[in-house]
């Protein structure tokens, strides 16, 4: 089970958080940027979680329009940028026993979140969630049962990272 | 004849400059997915709320459905707009009637 913890001390590089995770996690983290890029560099593949992951901005169509035609490029590159950030995070990561640990700073932890709620977002749109109890939702298939246990690990990491840099 | 004819004009240039003086609302609205702890980090990261004001926002999204989280510029909205969208928060912006 991931573990965070704030550092008494600021380190010279002012990482903020140190982080633990099992194997096990450290693989499923370091599996989502290559998923994520797939779907954004090809967004006719997957519309309901491009849909998804761009909401709209405006009830009127006309401002929608434009509102996409302004933002839709720029938003999609960064989220390209946040996944390169995101693995080269990951990639270092110290092995320790059965576990690896990194320390992180506050903007890397924000772009952790970003990246492993986008991946939430993933999960939630194929197994089409839509009651805030979705995880006493039986599986109606293997496939479904293992985004749903995906979906539970990846929250409760999120969880820990925001209890991580909110503890004082 | 000529005056009645700029009337119609002068109006018009007023009915735009209000609505653009007019602020837009920022709407984050409710979805089953995102944490509510996430919700709250989100709002304090991006708003600079103190963690109790952005538990009660966090908590009128969850029990009404929607929150207006801030009244800004269009500008101003847009921007948050975009960071909201970016932290996979579903939100809009529209200007209040009146």
């Amino acid at each position: 089970m991931v573990l965070v913890r704030k550092t008494t001390a600021k380190s010279k590089d002012g990482s903020a958080v140190s982080v633990v995770l099992t194997n096990a996690e450290h693989l499923l983290l370091t599996s989502l940027p290559e998923v994520l890029r797939d779907l954004l560099m090809d967004p006719n593949r997957s519309p309901k979680i491009i849909g998804r992951l761009f909401p709209r901005a405006f009830e009127d169509p006309r401002e929608e329009e434009e509102h996409r035609r302004l933002i839709r490029e720029s938003m999609l590159h960064e989220r390209l940028e946040l996944l390169d950030l995101f693995a080269g995070s990951l990639a270092r990561t110290r092995a320790k026993l059965l576990r690896r640990e990194v320390d992180l700073t506050l903007s890397e932890v924000d772009l952790w979140l970003h990246v492993i709620n986008d991946y939430r977002l993933l999960l939630a749109t194929l197994l089409d969630v839509r009651s805030n109890d979705w995880f006493k939702t039986p599986p109606k298939s293997e496939e479904e049962a293992v985004h749903y246990r995906l979906l539970v690990v990846l929250s409760h990491i999120e969880e820990e990272l925001i209890a991580g840099v909110s503890a004082g | 004849m000529s005056t009645t004819k700029s009337l119609p004009e002068i109006h018009e240039h007023t009915d735009t400059r209000t609505r653009l003086g007019r602020p837009w609302n920022v709407i984050v609205w409710d979805d089953p997915v995102n944490l509510m702890s996430y919700v709250v980090y989100v709002f304090q990261k991006l708003f600079g709320f103190s963690e109790q004001v952005a538990t009660t926002k966090m908590l009128e999204v969850h029990n009404l459905g929607r929150s207006i989280v801030i009244s800004t510029d269009r500008e101003r909205s847009e921007h948050y707009i975009t960071r909201l969208h970016g932290y996979g928060l579903q939100a809009t912006m529209e200007q209040p009637d009146g």
